[in-house]
């Protein structure tokens, strides 16, 4: 039976340790010696073929777990606190030190990304519906929704009061929103600027935190925008961002201005597309960047192959500096603070390379991955589709074909049929010009003989 | 299919080919349901970004195609210059524009309407009176969007100097309002594209939109109501409440007019 993947990787600002996610549940590693010191769940018990399991440095608190898949991590620069957001809206703070939730919350709508602000102070977390709160890190811990009113488009009901004045205004504002799915945000290092991106190819530069300030747009993207993060340089003004449209663009993001597009299918060789009006699905699915180095890892979306880019900020270029193959399918990519590069991957059977962990020169180090792969995340029925791209691409049809499907379905049914009645859901209404197909005689008679 | 031009009747079209005349499109022939679901994905044609625009289709006297091909055949040689400066956002039938257009013939101004066939008929309206008047309409256009959602890529930080949201539809139950034309998050993008001094303005029949509206505008940094005596000198604000359809339609019924305009201000240090 297939092992869970570790879903995301972060690398601890201050201590020699990365944080693993896998389903509901985060583990610690010592980056020094790979061993699992710390997790949210007991540790399977597996063949450990020889690997003696290590004690916990905190005590799983098996009772206080939730269901809920996480789905974002963040980590504050002093590494006190981790902040996680899962898939059931609610977002955790931990300390980093005992492991121990310090307090819940439930946001309005699930949480595409999360960052905490340079002090630590708040949490600042774009959601499904583009929105972007910018939150105080210190929650009750008590599971109460940031705002009271329920939003939801998929229940149809009616009987909602109107009309009282109190409606969505209430509770916590966001500082910005997309009129889309916001899919990342990046505070810039002096947290003067947010820059967030959406499902429909933008990234937008707002001031942080008066959001209603937009700088600027950096538009280029053709595909739904995955990841922007700011580049390392002295001058921080260069973005970098990945994509949909099997890109990787570099921007001076102060000014809206694409200073490098990167085809990623080239640069990994892959081989062109069938058809050139075929737009190209691969997608830039995370990046991780290594500022001691200026390197860029670019997982690819169930790709084997992770792309290491060389950024060079003084001509304000990546290029390609290595291709690493790793097993199964790469997930999740960082570097820890010493530049070892940590990759997770969904390997269908077995444990071997679930996490793969590469030294500065990127030679695969077996002895850091072996605990977690022995002993880490758990085992499963079956893997989920962890990649989260499915909801991001768009399948619209010109509303002229669909028009003319459905009237050739029509036609099809009626030719079968020739006794069918036209279709209930297609009534014309009565200001229509169109004049009413006249109904059947057969069915006509039916309708008749059945009062 | 239903948004083709309506076939003209062997008189009718005789007596256009005599007189040079067209005929407006009759508006009975294009009507679509009110509403419109804004966060769906609506095939929509719309550019990357606003310099990849090509306005030649909308503008064929201001604009020279971007295609090298298409713009050996055209008259223009070089661009007017000029850059859109109105958008009338959900232009519906397009009355205000039509009307906007010789109040100010020099300025370029676009409609966006979301609805096909309410696009296709205004479409067709313009392109007749820019026959049957010529040197007129040619600053006037009308494209088929989504403007909560891509109006970044059409315009420019601060191009525009007015925005109309007129009669805009109310989404009246409470779990819709973020639909809503106006909201606090869509105002910041609305005074990016709008130029500080840049005006909106707003006008319903339904109080309950009104006051949303006005509420939000007011709470919002960068935008401050213009009294109405300042109003009475704007040329434009007696079209934002005589000259669209759904203005004409209130006035019919005897209904109440709520307008609100406000100026685009400026917090930055």
């Amino acid at each position: 039976m297939p092992v869970l993947p570790f879903s995301h990787i972060l690398h601890h600002p201050t201590k020699d340790q990365v944080i693993l996610a896998y389903g509901e549940h985060i583990q610690v590693v010592d980056t020094k010696t790979g061993v699992i010191v710390s997790s949210t769940a007991d540790l399977e018990e597996r063949e450990a073929g020889g690997l003696q399991v290590q004690p916990l440095t905190n005590t799983p608190d098996v009772e206080k777990q939730n269901k809920a898949r996480v789905q974002q991590i963040a980590i504050s620069n002093d590494g006190a606190f981790l902040a996680t957001a899962a898939d059931d809206k609610v977002m955790k703070i931990w300390n980093t030190e005992s492991w121990k939730c310090l307090g819940t919350r439930t946001l309005v709508r699930r949480s595409n990304a999360l960052q905490f602000t340079n002090d630590g102070s708040h949490v600042v977390t774009a959601d499904k519906f583009g929105d972007i709160y910018n939150m105080e890190r210190d929650i009750p811990d008590v599971v109460e929704p940031v705002k009271a009113e329920k939003t939801t488009e998929k229940t149809d009901g009616e009987g909602e009061g109107e009309g009282e004045g109190e409606d969505e205004d209430e509770g916590e504002q966001p500082i910005l929103g997309h009129v889309s799915m916001a899919t990342d945000l990046e505070l810039t290092k002096d947290n003067k600027y947010i820059i967030t991106a959406d499902r429909d190819e933008h990234i937008r530069v707002s001031q942080f935190p008066k959001g209603h300030n937009i700088e600027t747009y950096c538009l280029g993207h053709t595909g739904f925008v995955t990841e922007v993060r700011v580049l390392p340089g002295a001058s921080n003004q260069y973005l970098i961002s990945g994509a949909g449209d099997a890109t990787v663009r570099v921007w001076e993001f102060l000014k809206g201005k694409e200073v490098q597009t990167f085809n990623v299918r080239e640069a990994l060789g892959l081989s062109p597309l069938d058809s050139e009006s075929e737009e190209d699905e691969l997608t830039v699915y995370s990046l991780a960047i290594s500022e001691s180095k200026n390197h860029i890892a670019v997982v690819i979306e169930k790709e084997s192959k992770v792309l290491i880019l060389q950024w060079d900020p003084a001509t304000a270029k990546v290029e390609v500096f290595k291709i690493l193959e790793v097993q199964g399918h790469a997930l999740a990519a960082d570097y820890d603070r010493s530049g070892k590069l940590w990759v997770s991957s969904v390997i269908e059977e077995g444990t071997t390379g679930l996490l793969s962990v590469y030294d500065e020169e990127y030679n695969l180090q077996e002895d850091l991955a072996k605990y977690a792969n022995t002993f880490g995340s758990k085992t499963v029925d079956s893997l989920p589709d962890l990649y989260s791209t499915e909801e991001l691409r768009k399948r619209t049809t010109d509303w002229r074909d669909l028009k003319k499907a459905r009237e050739e379905k029509e036609a099809a049914r009626r030719a079968n049929d020739p006794d069918a009645a036209p279709t209930k859901k297609r009534r014309t209404n009565k200001n229509s010009r169109k004049i009413p197909e006249p109904a059947p005689a057969a069915s006509t008679a039916d309708a008749t003989m059945q009062e | 299919m239903e948004n083709t031009p309506v076939q003209k009747r062997p008189a009718e079209a005789a007596a256009e080919e005599s007189t040079g005349v067209v005929r407006l499109p009759q508006k009975k022939f294009f009507r679509q349901r009110a509403h419109s679901n804004i966060f769906s994905d609506h095939h929509l044609d719309y550019p990357v970004s606003p310099d990849r625009m090509d306005w030649s289709k909308n503008y064929p006297k201001h604009f020279v195609p971007k295609d090298p091909e298409a713009a050996a055949a055209s008259s223009l040689t070089q661009d007017s210059g000029k850059k859109i400066e109105f958008a009338d956002i959900g232009c519906g039938y397009g009355g205000l524009l039509v009307a906007l257009a010789t109040v100010y013939p020099e300025t370029l101004m676009l409609g966006m309407e979301i609805r096909v066939k309410v696009e296709e008929y205004v479409n067709q309206k313009i392109l007749a009176l820019r026959n049957n008047h010529p040197g007129s309409y040619d600053n006037v256009s009308i494209l088929r969007m989504n403007a909560m959602k891509f109006l970044p890529n059409f315009f420019e930080k601060h191009q525009l100097s007015k925005l109309f949201f007129l009669f805009p539809d109310p989404h009246f139950k409470k779990r819709k309002h973020k639909a809503r034309i106006i909201t606090s998050t869509l105002l910041a993008e609305y005074a990016y594209v709008l130029r500080p001094g840049g005006i909106i303005y707003t006008i319903s029949d339904v109080k309950d939109l009104h006051l949303w509206m006005v509420k939000h505008l007011d709470a919002h940094p960068l935008f401050v109501r213009i009294p109405d005596e300042e109003l009475v000198d704007d040329p434009a604000v007696e079209h934002v409440r005589n000259a669209t359809e759904e203005g004409q339609k209130v006035e019919r019924n005897k209904g109440d007019k709520y307008l609100a305009c406000y100026r685009r201000v400026t917090d930055e240090e």
